[in-house]
């Protein structure tokens, strides 16, 4: 204990004669640790029970041993205090205080709900001791910021919401909702084409178009979803015949063209305005309704369906009678009207067929087409004897329906002074022999 | 043998040249007849005559088609159409050329009785 005491005291004196340059460690509990000895409260043995008044007393004694001289020792006779310190009232317990200090002789360190430290500014809050400045404020949470200069408690940095310095983000348009916070310059859209019309609004919003608003404007047609933008066409079917139109201009539209509208053509439609007509034909006039018509040709306006009273073919041999429209040829004519025909060949105005007097294939053999009364040739023998059966030479006649009297078409009379004598069996007989 | 015959016809038909004029041609009056071609030759007849219903006497050369037997019985029949006048019609079934009307392709010779 002497040997202790004299090192302490030679201690204090060197400390005395180094003043401030004696060395400390600021993070203990400010007392000067032993060179030579232990300290005196990790030293073995416990303290004297009944100090060394003699010893003890002296300003350079420890009396209670806790490395800090009496006189030194804020609590000489406490071996855990030895030190005086500005203590705070730590509240929250996060290790700084706030409030006024106050002094007392503490220890290693102050109690749990102080601290040597100040400046707590909040202290019924352990996650906020500390004011830090910031520059930029996201106060609806929506993730842009606004420039705002403060200050706030908190603790080891800034809290979301709070950014010192520039975030690099578009400025919050409406720092107080969260569902908004760009700039967008935009249109009006009534039809939700998402096209818009003049004039531009700046309106702040979030992360979609609101509706009823479009980002582009143009729309050539505000109230018709279906049409937005203005394109160019060259033809025109405003009748829906599918044939078009020489015409151009611009329309509003919406992918592609409205129906009428085109930008190629289809034939040249004579009646625009009209589906069923599009079509320029050459008719002419069937004036007897037979289907074929005549005259000049007169270009008329038509659909699928020809005009009544025209024809598309202008041949008809016969314009005003109905059972004959064309020209047929034929090859044989009764002009005397009798029973048969003479050739004659040529063509004739007819209808479905030749009608007489004028004949494809021959009826007889007409002997003289002049006179109705005589219409066959005829070989005729002369009969004298009247028996019927006449006799060489013939002649050839041209007659009617009745043989002339004294005439027979037979003419193998072996006898023809003779009525009773017409032919001889034996001639029969030798025609017999020749045949077979 | 109905069916032969319309068969031997039918095939008849077929045989006539695409450009021939199938006719019938009826003799009025037979006023001569040549034969001759026969052997070596080609059988011909050469028959004058009034056709049914004209004016003019005509002369046509008759050919068989099918050999020396219609040739024969074609002679016989325009021999006693001419030995009988009036009494039978001379018949030639066959075909000519539009530019030999003169001539004739006879298949089939007939004798048509008048009264």
């Amino acid at each position: 204990v002497i040997r202790a005491a004299l090192l302490a005291t030679v201690a204090a004196a060197l400390l005395a004669a180094c003043g401030d340059d004696a060395p400390t460690d600021p993070t203990t509990d400010g007392r000067t640790p032993d060179a030579a000895a232990p300290d005196a409260r990790v030293d073995a043995g416990a303290p004297d029970a009944t100090p060394d008044a003699g010893i003890d007393a002296t300003p350079s004694a420890d009396r209670d041993r806790d490395g800090v001289t009496n006189d030194l020792d804020c609590a000489p006779d406490d071996a855990v205090r030895w030190r005086t310190a500005n203590i705070y009232v730590d509240g929250d317990r996060d290790g700084r205080g706030a409030g006024d200090p106050t002094e007392a002789c503490i220890g290693a360190g102050p109690a749990p709900d102080r601290s040597e430290v100040g400046d707590d500014c909040d202290d019924g809050d352990a996650a906020s001791y500390q004011v830090l400045g910031f520059t930029y404020r996201d106060g609806d949470g929506d993730g842009r910021f606004v420039v705002e200069a403060g200050t706030l408690c908190t603790g080891a940095a800034l809290p979301a919401g709070y950014r010192d310095g520039d975030p690099g983000t578009e400025a919050d348009c409406a720092p107080t909702d969260p569902s908004a916070y760009r700039l967008r310059t935009l249109y009006v859209d009534s039809d939700g084409d998402r096209i818009g019309v003049e004039p531009a609004v700046e309106l702040c919003i979030g992360d979609t178009i609101p509706a009823g608003q479009a980002t582009v404007a143009g729309d050539c047609n505000a109230i018709d979803i279906g049409r937005w933008q203005l394109l160019a066409y060259s033809h025109r079917d405003a009748d829906g015949d599918s044939v078009t139109t020489a015409e151009s201009g611009t329309i509003c539209s919406g992918t592609t063209l409205p129906p009428g509208y085109r930008t190629t053509g289809n034939g040249l439609d004579c009646a625009p305005d009209d589906i069923t007509r599009w079509r320029t034909v050459d008719l002419y006039a069937d004036i007897d309704r037979d289907g074929i018509g005549a005259g000049p040709a007169i270009p008329t306006c038509m659909g699928d369906t020809r005009p009544d009273g025209l024809s598309d073919r202008g041949t008809d041999c016969a314009p005003d009678d109905i059972t004959r429209w064309g020209m047929l040829p034929y090859h044989h004519v009764n002009r005397d009207g009798d029973r048969a025909t003479i050739p004659e060949t040529g063509s004739v105005c007819s209808g479905a067929a030749v009608l007489p007097p004028y004949y494809v294939a021959p009826i007889g053999h007409d002997c003289d087409d002049a006179d109705g009364d005589r219409y066959r040739w005829v070989v005729l023998y002369p009969d004298t004897d009247g028996d019927g059966v006449g006799t060489t030479p013939y002649a050839v006649h041209c007659l009617g329906d009745d043989l002339p009297a004294g005439q027979s078409t037979r003419g193998y009379d072996i006898d023809d002074g003779d009525p009773a004598v017409i032919e001889d069996e034996e001639d029969d007989d030798e025609l017999l022999d020749l045949l077979f | 043998v109905r069916h032969l015959l319309t068969l031997l016809l039918a095939t008849t038909a077929l045989a006539v040249p695409a450009t021939a004029l199938a006719d019938v041609l009826t003799f009025a009056t037979v006023d001569s007849t040549r034969a001759g071609g026969v052997g070596s030759n080609a059988p011909v007849i050469r028959v004058t005559g009034r056709l049914e219903g004209q004016e003019a006497a005509r002369t046509i050369e008759v050919r068989s088609t099918t050999g020396e037997a219609l040739h024969e019985q074609c002679n016989r029949q325009a021999i006693i159409a001419m030995s009988k006048p009036g009494r039978w019609h001379f018949v030639v079934e066959g075909y000519s050329y539009a530019d030999q009307p003169s001539r004739f392709y006879a298949r089939e010779c007939g004798l048509t009785r008048i009264d």
